[in-house]
């Protein structure tokens, strides 16, 4: 019924594009799997921009696409559009309006002519610069970022003869006048940050109106879809949500992980990890907040993460162990792991708590005098133990992947004999008392 | 007096049949041609217009059944 050649598909009225095929027309190549993950995985897709100013990975099944600028340590931004990733005789298909967002471009279709018209983020700088002096600026940003506004239908631009930056729409109504230091477009909230001239920070709507009070020293948004805010004052961080409202008080010197450290965990928010948990530290002692702003566990840590300092190991450095929801944390020296509802899941008792990639399949360990132990069967063991199951059947900590450990299989998907793996546990436990 | 008598009318019945048997092989021609036509006129309807693309104002190459209607499955 279909062929390979489908490009595009109108499906209950809405457009839909082949991500593979669509790639070599607008400038990005395209690759299966994810970006940075070495791994073949035909449930997902990313493409690169062949001027190389972003990636952007597309899930199956999934609403939410990551955009990143390649090479880079900055944070993924991940955009939701309106209608899920979907696949169609082997072939991923994204709604136009993902198009859009993933691949830089406009699109439209006019059903009359049986046309489909494309127009690319160049072609767009090309020719709106043209077009910028009527609208009383000098230049258009040349801050990437920036210039992904246009694709909205904005113009972030500076004044030379006053050096500030304001925002136009295309048609050249003025959203944000031209007093700002700095602006800085954020594509997963549709938001501007500004810069004023005394360096403080704050965030407006795209309709010119302040949201966020400019009042901080930085800015940066943390999660979309929940809202959240990291910022700065006097050199420390909080958290705020879009009200304003505190949710972690302005008084950590940090808040969030060099991610940089844990490559083979993909985390994609170094600041929210499974979406529930946030670190934060404070007087080099590390504290584990949910999003609400609640301490998940009143224990301070002395890390978050394990970072085996010797770089002759093979072993990774691990910080989230899997699709667990386990965050790894030690306390003296000793290591343990916490899951996303402030459960010991693994006692800070562990020499190391690491992973080791082979094939591209990651598999963490524990290890304790010696001898290691899987983790993952460790914390089904252990949520077993605490009566996880019946929960977990109910509410998947990871809807969009599979969890293992709620279908009672192992890191190599094979079934948990889980009164054995209890008997380990109980005398792992046993020799550590 | 001698009273004319009409002549009655031979008629050849194969005579008879022979025009109208022509006219209906002639209105189901015509009928089977305005079907035909009516059927290509619904296909190409329903087809539309060739689909073409175009990036950034230049039409592009596109292969012939690039797009396809499609329901929800």
């Amino acid at each position: 019924m279909f062929q390979m050649t489908h490009l595009f598909l109108q499906k209950t009225g809405k457009i839909y594009v082949s991500i593979r095929d669509i790639a070599q027309y607008v400038g990005y190549e395209a690759h299966n799997g994810e970006y940075k993950i070495d791994v073949e995985d035909t449930n997902k897709m990313y493409v690169e921009a062949k001027d190389g100013t972003e990636t952007t990975s597309f899930f199956l099944n999934s609403t939410t696409i990551s955009k990143v600028a390649p090479d880079t340590t900055d944070d993924y931004e991940n955009v939701i559009i309106p209608e899920p990733v979907t696949s169609i005789n082997g072939k991923m298909y994204i709604v136009g309006e993902g198009f859009i967002v993933g691949f830089n471009s406009l699109l439209s279709y006019n059903s009359e002519e049986n046309q489909i018209t494309i127009q690319t983020l160049p072609n767009l700088l090309e020719q709106y610069t043209a077009r910028i002096a009527d609208y009383g600026y000098t230049q258009i940003s040349e801050d990437f970022n920036n210039q992904k506004a246009l694709i909205y239908g904005m113009i972030v631009a500076s004044k030379e003869s006053t050096e500030k930056f304001g925002v136009v729409s295309i048609d050249g109504t003025e959203i944000l006048s031209p007093r700002y230091n700095n602006i800085e477009f954020v594509e997963s909230t549709g938001e501007f940050i500004i810069t004023n001239s005394s360096s403080k920070v704050g965030i407006a709507y795209t309709d010119g109106k302040t949201k966020i009070t400019v009042a901080y020293d930085e800015i940066k948004v943390m999660d979309s879809e929940l809202g959240l805010y990291l910022v700065k004052s006097n050199n420390k961080y909080g958290v705020i949500d879009s009200s304003e409202t505190t949710i972690i008080y302005i008084e950590y010197d940090q808040i969030g992980i060099d991610t940089t450290l844990f490559p083979a965990d993909n985390i994609k928010n170094q600041y929210i990890l499974y979406d529930k948990i946030i670190p934060a530290k404070i007087n080099e002692k590390w504290r584990l907040f949910d999003t609400s702003g609640n301490r998940i566990t009143e224990v301070e840590y002395d890390t978050v993460g394990f970072v085996n300092e010797d770089d002759d190991v093979v072993e990774n450095n691990a910080l989230t162990i899997g699709e667990t929801g386990t965050v790894v944390v030690g306390v003296a020296e000793k290591y343990g792991g916490i899951d996303v509802k402030g459960n010991e899941l693994i006692q800070i008792r562990f020499d190391q708590i690491f992973s080791e990639t082979n094939a591209g399949q990651t598999k963490y360990y524990i290890l304790y005098n010696g001898t290691e132990y899987d983790a993952i069967e460790y914390i089904n063991a252990m949520k077993k133990s605490l009566g996880y199951e019946e929960e977990e059947n109910e509410t998947n900590i990871t809807p969009d992947e599979g969890n293992d450990e709620a279908q009672g299989t192992d890191q190599d998907g094979n079934e948990l004999d889980t009164n054995a793996i209890a008997n380990q546990v109980a005398n792992v436990v046993e020799i550590t008392d | 007096m001698q009273i004319e008598q009409d002549q009655p009318t031979i008629v050849n019945p194969n005579q008879k049949k022979g025009p109208k048997t022509a006219t209906i092989i002639a209105v189901l021609i015509i009928v089977t041609i305005v079907a035909v036509i009516g059927i290509i006129f619904a296909i190409l309807s329903m087809q539309g217009k060739k689909l073409t693309v175009s990036v950034d104002g230049v039409q592009v190459s596109v292969p012939d059944d690039t797009f396809i209607f499609t329901e929800d499955r």
